[in-house]
C-alpha cells in the first residue's frame, strides 16, 4: 500500500462521513416530521405518513440509490451532485425507518402526560415541544443510536453506483494492487471504528438527556442494562 | 376555558422568523445540490467546452482498466486515455483533469447523467452506444483477446471455440464482448458479467469460468501477475460473420459537438505529428494499434 | 417523462429469473442466519471467558461493519487463500453470517424472557441439561422471537440487492444488465423497485398474521 493510495482512502473516508452527516440530518428530520404526523389528529395526515412509511421502509435502499442516480435526471430533468443524490436516497429511506422510532417513543409518554398538557392550556405544538418530546427523545436514543450504526453501513451501498467512498477506495485499491486482502481488511477495521465511536458519542447524548428529565441512570447500572433484549428494530417493529 | 393568548411569546425557540431561516436555508442547500440538466443547450453545438475553460478543469470518467485509463499504485491518473485527455485538453484551454472512476458499465449513463463531462476509458465505438453518445474519432484499433488458464486447456482461441467447446464464459459489465459472444451464438443469460478485468481473472484463476473476454491489452496487462492464467493470441471477434477490428475513442453528451469536433481537430495533429504514439507508447500500444478509423464508419453510418 | 410500456414487457422475463435468484438467496441466507445466531446465542451463555470473549468480539464486529464490505472481502479474498465458492454461495453465506449477528440478539432476548421459573423446575425434575434446552427453555424462547426473526427476514429481502456487486443476478441485477444493453434503466428499475415494495408488504402482513397466532 503506497502513501498515494492511503490518499485515496483518506478521500473516501471524508467522502463517507461527509455522507453520513449529511442523510443522517436528512433522515432525523423525516423521522421527526413523519414520525409526529402518525400522532396527528387528522385521518388524512397519518394516513399519508404512513403510506410514506410503508412505501420507503419496503422499498431497498439500494434500488433507490440507483433510481436517484440514474432516473431522476432524465425523467424529471433533475441533476443532483453525487453527494446530495446519495444524501436524499438514504435519508428518506432510513428517516422511514426512524419515524416508527418516534413514533413508538411519542405513544410511549404517559397519557396524564398529554391530559396535563391540556388542562394546562398548552397548544398541540407547546404540549408536543414542552412536554412530550423532552420525555420522548430520550428513549428514542438508543433505537436511533442503532439506526445511526444501519445508517453507516448503508452508506457502503454509494460505492456500487461509483461514488467515492470509502468502500469504492477499497475497489480502486483492489484494481491498482490485484490484491485484496489487506485493503478490505483495512477498510472493515475503519468501519468499525466509526460505528464505534458514534455508537460512544449516542450513549453520551442520552445519558445526558435523561439527566435533563431527571433519569439519568442509579451508579452502577451501566448504559447496557439500558440496551438490553434491544433489538435493532431496522426490520421496523411489527406492531 | 381561556384559550392559550400567547403563553409563549416568552420562551425562546422555535419562533416563525427562526422556521423561515431554517426553510431558506434548506432551500439554499437545495438549490446549491440541484441543478437542471441542460436538456436542450441555448447554444447550438452545446456550451461545455466554454464552461470546461472557464471552470479549469475537466472531468474523467475512468473504468480502472489498465491501460485504458486508471488509478495506479501510487494513486495517480493515468492511462492512455487520461494522458492523451491531458494533452489535447490542455491544446484546448482545459489545464487540469480530474479522474471521476466507476464501473464500466456505468460510464455512459454516468455521462449522461452529468457526473463527469467526458468518458475517457479507451471505450470501443459501435452502433448501440452511438445512439447514446457521440465518439471523437478512435485514437487506437485493437483486437480481442481471451484470458484462460495456464495452458489453455479446453484449447479456446476464438468466440466459436466458446460456443463449440461450451466453455463458461465471462466478460466485464458493459463491455462489446458480450455482444461478440451472443453473435457467436452463445447463451447471453449464460454469460457471468463481472465488475471489471481483475474480478474476471479472479473468476478464471478460481475456475469459476473458463474464459474471459476483454481487449487485447487489457488481457495481455491483467494476466503479468498471475501464475495461474495467460492470454491467447488476439483475434479478430466476427460482426455481421466478418473480421472487425475496434477502435477505442472518448465518448461526449449528444448536444456536446463543438466538444467533439475541437477534440477531434487536436487529435487530428496529433496523429499527424506521431505524437500520438509516442504518448501511448509507454502503455503499451504499437504502430498495429495506430488506425485511421473515423467514428463515423464505426457507428455504422 | 417518458414511459415505454415495450421495455417493461421485454424485462419481465429476466424479472421472473431474477425474482427467484432473489428468493433463494434470501430462503437460504435466513436459514444461514437462523442456525448460526443460535449457535453464537448459546456460546455467549458458557461459563468461560475464552468463548465469550471471542464470540462476542467477532459478532460486534461483524454487527458494526457494512454487509457490502464484508461481501467484497468473502468474494476477493478467499480465493486469494484458495477457498473458492459460486458467487450465490459467498453471497448466501455473507448474508447469513451477517444476520446471524442480529438473530443472536433476537435468541438471546427470547432466551433470557423465559420465566426463571422454568430453569428451577427443570433443575428440580433433574432434567439433563441438554433435555432442559431442547424440550423446556428453546421451545418457549424460540416462539417469543418469531416476530423479530420474520423482521430480520423482510431487512434481508432488501438486502438482497447487494449482490449484484458480486456477479449474482437477483432482480436488481437483471434490472441492471437490461438496462446496459437496451439502455433504458427507468422501466426495470421502477418495476423491481415496485416489486420489493409489494412483497416486503405482503410479508409484513404476514408477520403479523404469524404473531397475532403465536403470542395469543
Amino acid at each position: 500500500m503506497t502513501s498515494g493510495l492511503w490518499e485515496l482512502v483518506l478521500k473516501g473516508i471524508w467522502t463517507t462521513v461527509q455522507l453520513l452527516v449529511l442523510s443522517a440530518l436528512l433522515a432525523a428530520a423525516v423521522s421527526f416530521v413523519v414520525g409526529v404526523a402518525r400522532t396527528h389528529r387528522l385521518w388524512v395526515v397519518r394516513f399519508l405518513a404512513g403510506l410514506y412509511t410503508e412505501v420507503f421502509r419496503g422499498t431497498s435502499a439500494l434500488v433507490m440509490i440507483f433510481w436517484v442516480f440514474f432516473v431522476l435526471p432524465p425523467a424529471f430533468g433533475w441533476q443532483l451532485v453525487p453527494l446530495w443524490a446519495g444524501t436524499l436516497a438514504l435519508g428518506l429511506t432510513y428517516g422511514a425507518y426512524g419515524s416508527e422510532i418516534v413514533r413508538g417513543a411519542l405513544s410511549a409518554v404517559d397519557p396524564a402526560q398529554k391530559e396535563g398538557g391540556i388542562a394546562l392550556s398548552f397548544t398541540p405544538w407547546q404540549r408536543m415541544r414542552l412536554i412530550l418530546l423532552p420525555q420522548a427523545v430520550p428513549e428514542m436514543i438508543p433505537p436511533f443510536s442503532n439506526l445511526l450504526v444501519e445508517l453507516l453501513k448503508g452508506t457502503a451501498l454509494v460505492s456500487i453506483m461509483g461514488m467515492g467512498d470509502l468502500a469504492f477506495s477499497g475497489n480502486l485499491v483492489r484494481l491498482a494492487l490485484q490484491e485484496s486482502a489487506e485493503i478490505y481488511t483495512y477498510i472493515l477495521l475503519i468501519y468499525f471504528v466509526i460505528a464505534f465511536l458514534l455508537t460512544r458519542v449516542m450513549r453520551g447524548l442520552e445519558k445526558k438527556l435523561k439527566a435533563g428529565v431527571g433519569k439519568a441512570p442509579a451508579r452502577g447500572v451501566t448504559a447496557d442494562e439500558f440496551k438490553r433484549a434491544q433489538t435493532t428494530g431496522v426490520g421496523g417493529a411489527v406492531s | 376555558m381561556a384559550p392559550p393568548n400567547g403563553n409563549d411569546r416568552d420562551t425562546p425557540g422555535t419562533t416563525r422568523r427562526s422556521l423561515l431561516a431554517g426553510v431558506a436555508a434548506l432551500g439554499a442547500l437545495g438549490a446549491a445540490g440541484c441543478s437542471r440538466v441542460a436538456t436542450a443547450s441555448t447554444e447550438d453545438g452545446g456550451d461545455l467546452l466554454d464552461r470546461l475553460r472557464a471552470a479549469g478543469v475537466v472531468r474523467l470518467g475512468i473504468a480502472g482498466e489498465i491501460p485504458f485509463g486508471y488509478i495506479d499504485r501510487n494513486g495517480d491518473l493515468t492511462g492512455e486515455a487520461p494522458e492523451l485527455a491531458k494533452v489535447i485538453f490542455k491544446r484546448l484551454g482545459v489545464d487540469k483533469v480530474q479522474p471521476v472512476p466507476t464501473e464500466f458499465g456505468s460510464l455512459i449513463p454516468g455521462l449522461n447523467s452529468q457526473q463527469f463531462d467526458v468518458v475517457a476509458a479507451g471505450m470501443y465505438v459501435n452502433p448501440e452506444r452511438c445512439e447514446q453518445v457521440i465518439f471523437s474519432d478512435p485514437d487506437y484499433q485493437m483486437l480481442d483477446s481471451f484470458i484462460v488458464r495456464k495452458g489453455n486447456p479446453k484449447g479456446l482461441h476464438d468466440y466459436k471455440d466458446v460456443v463449440e467447446k461450451k466453455a463458461k464464459f465471462a466478460t466485464g459489465t458493459g463491455y462489446a464482448e458480450i455482444q461478440y459472444a451472443v453473435e457467436a451464438g452463445y447463451k447471453e443469460s449464460d454469460i457471468l458479467i463481472v465488475p471489471d478485468q481483475v474480478a474476471g481473472l479472479n473468476a478464471v484463476e478460481a475456475g469459476r469460468v473458463d474464459v474471459f473476454a476483454g481487449t487485447a491489452l487489457t488481457t495481455r496487462e491483467v494476466v503479468k501477475k498471475s501464475a495461474k492464467a495467460e492470454s491467447t493470441k488476439a483475434f479478430a471477434p466476427l460482426v455481421e460473420g466478418k473480421p472487425h477490428v475496434d477502435g477505442g475513442a472518448f465518448a461526449f453528451r449528444p448536444t456536446e459537438t463543438k466538444l467533439r469536433d475541437a477534440f477531434n481537430v487536436e487529435l487530428a495533429k496529433l496523429k499527424k505529428s506521431g505524437e500520438l504514439l509516442r504518448i501511448l507508447k509507454p502503455f503499451g500500444f504499437t504502430e498495429n494499434e495506430m488506425t485511421d478509423l473515423t467514428a463515423k464508419e464505426l457507428c455504422g453510418g | 417523462m417518458k414511459w415505454d410500456w415495450n421495455a417493461v414487457s421485454d424485462f419481465m422475463p429476466y424479472f421472473w429469473d431474477g425474482l427467484l435468484v432473489t428468493l433463494q438467496a434470501l430462503v437460504l441466507g435466513s436459514l444461514i442466519s437462523f442456525a448460526l445466531g443460535l449457535v453464537w446465542a448459546l456460546l455467549m451463555r458458557t461459563p468461560t471467558r475464552w468463548v465469550r470473549w471471542p464470540v462476542g468480539v467477532v459478532t460486534e464486529f461483524i454487527r458494526n461493519t457494512p454487509l457490502l464490505v464484508q461481501l467484497f472481502f468473502l468474494f476477493y479474498v478467499l480465493p486469494e487463500w484458495g477457498l473458492t465458492f459460486s458467487a450465490m454461495t459467498t453471497g448466501v453465506f455473507a448474508i447469513g453470517l451477517h444476520y446471524s449477528t442480529y438473530t443472536m440478539q433476537v435468541y438471546r432476548a427470547g432466551i433470557e424472557a423465559v420465566p426463571v421459573g422454568q430453569w428451577e423446575a427443570a433443575t428440580a425434575l433433574n432434567l439433563p441439561i441438554t433435555r432442559t434446552w431442547r424440550m423446556v427453555i428453546l421451545p418457549q424462547a424460540i416462539r417469543r422471537v418469531v416476530p423479530a426473526l420474520g423482521n430480520y427476514v423482510i431487512s434481508m429481502l432488501k438486502d438482497t440487492p447487494m449482490l449484484m456487486a458480486i456477479t449474482v443476478l437477483d432482480m436488481l441485477g437483471r434490472a441492471r444488465l437490461f438496462s446496459q444493453e437496451n439502455f433504458q434503466f427507468t422501466e426495470p428499475l421502477t418495476v423491481i423497485g415496485v416489486a420489493f415494495i409489494l412483497i416486503s408488504y405482503l410479508a409484513s402482513l404476514l408477520l403479523r398474521a404469524l404473531e397475532r397466532r403465536l403470542v395469543h
